[in-house]
């Protein structure tokens, strides 16, 4: 009855046989655009194997999945230059998209997109129905897609109670029911929190190896997949410009990597570094646990140990201390917040935030950031206890005036733009508060020089690219000279040179001005990186709140228990702390300084 | 501050929408041809009256299926909120309006009315108010009831047995599984202009404010329908073959006996109106 049979795959995959699928010559244009968005792509995939396609945005990573299906050219408008898409021999173009369904399954970024039923079961049936099945065939396969995507104890919820990575997994198998031959996942992590994405990609690992699966996934967060994928292929600029082994490629071309842009895991970032200071000149091994390894046997040879008076106490986390005297920018005093009548969104919070602080708050989807985030700035209004932003009680004083000294960038940049051109755009904030046309004009320029967008004054909103309108929504924040920035997410969908250049504004925002960021992020290399503090919410409860370094170090196994994992850096000095470090490692720059001086410095870390 | 009445972890909006589909009475568990059937006839019977006593008579009926069902109503509340701002509406402008107009077209000048402010109401509109009322408000609130307790899937399905084509159902239920999301859409840039410093104060602002809001809103959903459109065909729903599927409806004794109570009411209704004559001629 069902096709695939459990351990079907074996590792190493060897390229034998034709390939499933096959890729020649291919070149597209979208209407709308005046260059070909893919120039000739040639590629191969055989039965069994895990392929990585990464590359910057706007390299036609998307457009190329979409072909694979069908979606292209069947569903989309745009005009084939050249070449053809072939999976199992069969001319993509010439089979209709419902026939390639049952070859090549796909799950995109967002699960609430395309998950079309209220009930799991029924979600994982959809397919099947569709391709007209008998009930007895409908039941095997959902059985089936349940145990594969380990839903079996979520099998009886309605689609809107799984959580995120739940969801995943459920577009996942609703795809598997299918029983195709390829499954290609276009960022199927991006969307999720960090339990959510180790739980899709836990479920890749298990299907590859139990059913020899084979997979195409897009994906800029490369930590947990690299060391699984039997190739990585690098696109740019509509090409194929590398495709090897992901040992191969990142040993012979990581600086022409690093240049165009990909994402590469801190881990093998440290297992390189470790690899050159050596000197031995020999390949570096990208499992994450090697480069822990290489790293305790480097700082045991290489590092003197620390005097017992030496190392710094750290003790449990506790709140950082105020950067700045004076009246704090944020106060929250035994807030409780609720949706509905049955349970607390928040619950019982006290945060006290200085200005010149750059603070960040993590913790699993649906533990209450964003909500809590709202409540700061009177976009909600708690039930009990009260809220005091940069002087105002958030209960008095409407969010129209907050809004003037607090500045709310939105997860979606698309939400908070509305205007004809991004001048106007700009001008908006400041044209209600009656300000004067010379100031407004002065100010937009200003402002939008400095976020790179001075040739864009005329262009319209929705014509720039995700990382523009990015850019654009934090001109709109920055224009009214905000105290206090709150940054909901700004790292979803967006490639590590937008959010870096992000960030570093935000860090210079807080030097010029003495001004506050609170920023949501699940990207726990760039809360070490950048945070001065961290607030960890879980259930509507802040359960961990200090200095960003005391957390990472003290409460790792905490950390570890919500699944939010610190970066590579942190796992490998946590042991080392006290012995051979005096201090936790936050960054490759906290590295590089160890790794040059040879000896750790007692000093300040971070660059 | 000692916090005990809420637990932590509040459901999600869309959540707390459907916060009635998972009930257990035995109206759940009704098959959902059976609701369907009984809301046909509901309005059926409710189109036989013209007196407003009859069709109060008639939403007494559907009291006991509310209480017996343990319809949650909190969740309910904006949508019955909506219902019953439209029916008030619908009331005080059928109060306003003369009660002879009916007959003859025009109002006469010596019946008894009530100025109030601007307006004047006409006791003798008040029947047509309330029977428009009762006529409107029995299918609407009905419908509420079904739907607030049966899975639009199983919905959908319903309409197939009932030979409605599948691409309508289909239709239906994507409508149902994207209205939570159009919610969530619409308070999420609805926050996002407010913190640009938008008041939302008077209508004329409200309506320059929707006007605003028009445009991110639209071009969100349009994204999301088309990722939506996208998977659903990448999912084979282009074969257009239904022919199994996941669960097969099946009558059991609870909608029987249920159809039969609808069935023996509606001939009753039946009785009142076409052979004991009553029900249609208004109060007055």
């Amino acid at each position: 009855m069902l096709g695939r049979a459990a351990g079907a795959g074996s590792r190493p995959h060897e390229k034998t046989g034709d390939p499933l699928l096959k890729v020649r010559d291919l070149s597209f244009k979208y209407p709308y655009e005046p260059e070909p968005v893919l120039r000739g792509v040639n590629l191969e995939l055989f039965a069994g194997e895990l392929v990585i396609l990464a590359g910057p945005s706007g390299s036609g990573k998307s457009t190329l999945c979409r072909h694979l299906n069908g979606v292209v050219p069947h569903l989309s408008t745009g005009e084939i230059l050249s070449g053809q898409v072939l999976v199992n021999g069969l001319d993509v173009a010439q089979t209709p998209v419902h026939e390639m369904a049952t070859m090549v399954g796909m799950v995109h970024q967002n699960p609430d997109s395309q998950l079309v039923c209220l009930e799991v079961k029924d979600e994982l049936a959809f397919g099947p129905e569709n391709i007209g099945l008998s009930h007895e065939e409908i039941v095997a396969r959902v059985e089936k897609a349940l145990d594969w995507v380990r839903l079996r104890a979520a099998a009886d919820l309605l689609t809107f109670e799984c959580s995120g990575g739940q969801k995943q997994r459920l577009a996942i198998g609703s795809s598997l029911s299918l029983l195709p031959d390829l499954l290609v996942m276009d960022e199927p992590t991006t969307d999720l929190d960090p339990v959510g994405a180790h739980e899709v990609v836990a479920t890749i690992k298990e299907l590859r190896d139990e059913l020899g699966l084979t997979f195409l996934i897009v994906e800029h967060d490369l930590d947990e997949l690299l060391e699984v994928a039997d190739r990585l292929i690098v696109m740019g600029q509509g090409k194929v410009l590398f495709d090897d082994s992901p040992a191969t490629l990142l040993n012979t071309h990581y600086e022409e990597l690093e240049a165009i842009g990909l994402r590469i895991p801190q881990h093998i970032v440290v297992a390189r570094r470790l690899s050159a200071e050596t000197g031995r000149n020999r390949s570096f091994s990208i499992r994450r646990q090697d480069a822990v390894q290489a790293f305790g046997d480097w700082a045991a040879n290489s590092l003197p140990r620390i005097t017992p008076g030496a190392a710094r106490e750290v003790g449990p986390a506790e709140p950082a201390a105020a950067p700045a005297a004076g009246a704090p920018a944020l106060r929250m005093k035994d807030v409780c917040f609720s949706y509905g009548p049955s349970a607390w969104t928040i619950q019982d919070v006290n945060l006290t935030v200085q200005p010149g602080e750059f603070v960040a708050i993590v913790g699993p989807n649906g533990s209450g950031k964003s909500t809590l985030a709202k409540l700061m700035v009177s976009l909600l209004q708690p039930q009990q206890g009260t809220v005091q932003v940069v002087g105002m009680d958030t209960r008095q004083v409407p969010v129209e005036e907050i809004s003037q000294r607090v500045g709310y960038l939105f997860q979606n940049p698309d939400s908070q733009l509305f205007n004809t051109s991004v001048a106007e755009e700009v001008a908006y904030g400041m044209r209600i508060r009656h300000v004067s046309s010379d100031r407004i004009e002065s100010r937009v320029a200003e402002v939008l020089g400095l976020l790179g967008l001075e040739g864009y004054k005329e262009r319209h909103p929705f014509s720039l690219s995700r990382g523009e309108r990015q850019r654009l929504a934090m001109a709109t924040v920055l224009v009214t000279d905000p105290d206090l920035i709150i940054l909901d997410e700004p790292t979803t969908g967006q490639d590590r040179k937008t959010l870096d250049s992000l960030i570093g504004l935000m860090e210079d925002w807080i030097c010029r001005k003495q001004a506050t960021v609170l920023m949501i992020a699940h990207d726990m290399d760039l809360v070490c990186r950048h945070a001065s503090r961290t607030i960890v919410m879980s259930g509507g409860r802040i359960v961990v709140d200090g200095p960003t370094a005391d957390i990472f170090q003290s409460q790792y196994a905490a950390l570890a228990e919500l699944s939010l994992i610190p970066p590579p850096v942190v796992e490998m000095s946590v042991p080392l702390v006290g012995i051979r470090l005096p201090d936790v490692l936050l960054s490759i720059a906290d590295l590089d300084r160890v790794l040059s001086l040879k000896e750790p410095s007692g000093g300040s870390r971070r660059e | 501050m000692p916090v005990s009445r809420k637990k932590a972890g509040a459901p999600s909006q869309p959540l707390y929408f459907l916060a009635n589909v998972r009930g257990t009475s035995w109206f759940h568990q009704l098959d959902p041809r059976t609701k369907v059937a009984y809301l046909a006839t509901l309005v059926l019977v409710d189109l036989l009256f013209l007196d407003p006593r009859y069709l109060f008579a008639v939403f007494l009926t559907t009291v006991p299926i509310w209480i017996t069902a343990r319809i949650n109503l909190r969740p309910l509340l904006p949508q019955i909120t909506a219902v019953a701002i439209t029916l008030l509406s619908l009331m005080l402008f059928m109060f306003s309006f003369s009660g002879a107009v009916g007959t003859s077209g025009r109002a006469d000048p010596e019946q008894e009315s009530i100025p109030f402010g601007p307006l004047v109401f006409y006791p003798a509109s008040f029947d047509i108010g309330a029977v428009q009322l009762l006529r409107m408000g029995i299918p609407m609130l009905t419908s509420l009831l079904v739907f607030a307790t049966m899975d639009p899937t199983a919905f959908a399905r319903a309409l197939n047995k009932l030979k409605v084509p599948h691409e309508i159902s289909f239709m239906i239920v994507t409508a149902l599984r994207f209205f939570p999301l159009v919610l969530e859409e619409y308070s999420n840039v609805s926050q996002a202009q407010r913190m640009r410093g938008q008041k939302p104060k008077g209508p004329i602002n409200r309506l320059r404010i929707f006007y605003r809001m028009s445009l991110p809103l639209l071009i969100v959903l349009l994204r999301k329908s088309r990722d939506m459109g996208i998977a659903v065909e990448s999912r084979g729903f282009g074969a257009r073959r239904w022919e199994g599927t996941l669960r097969i409806l099946t009558l059991n004794r609870r909608d029987y006996l249920f159809l039969a109570v609808v069935a023996a009411g509606a001939l009753l209704a039946l009785y009142v109106r076409f052979v004991l004559g009553l029900g249609w001629s208004w109060v007055i």
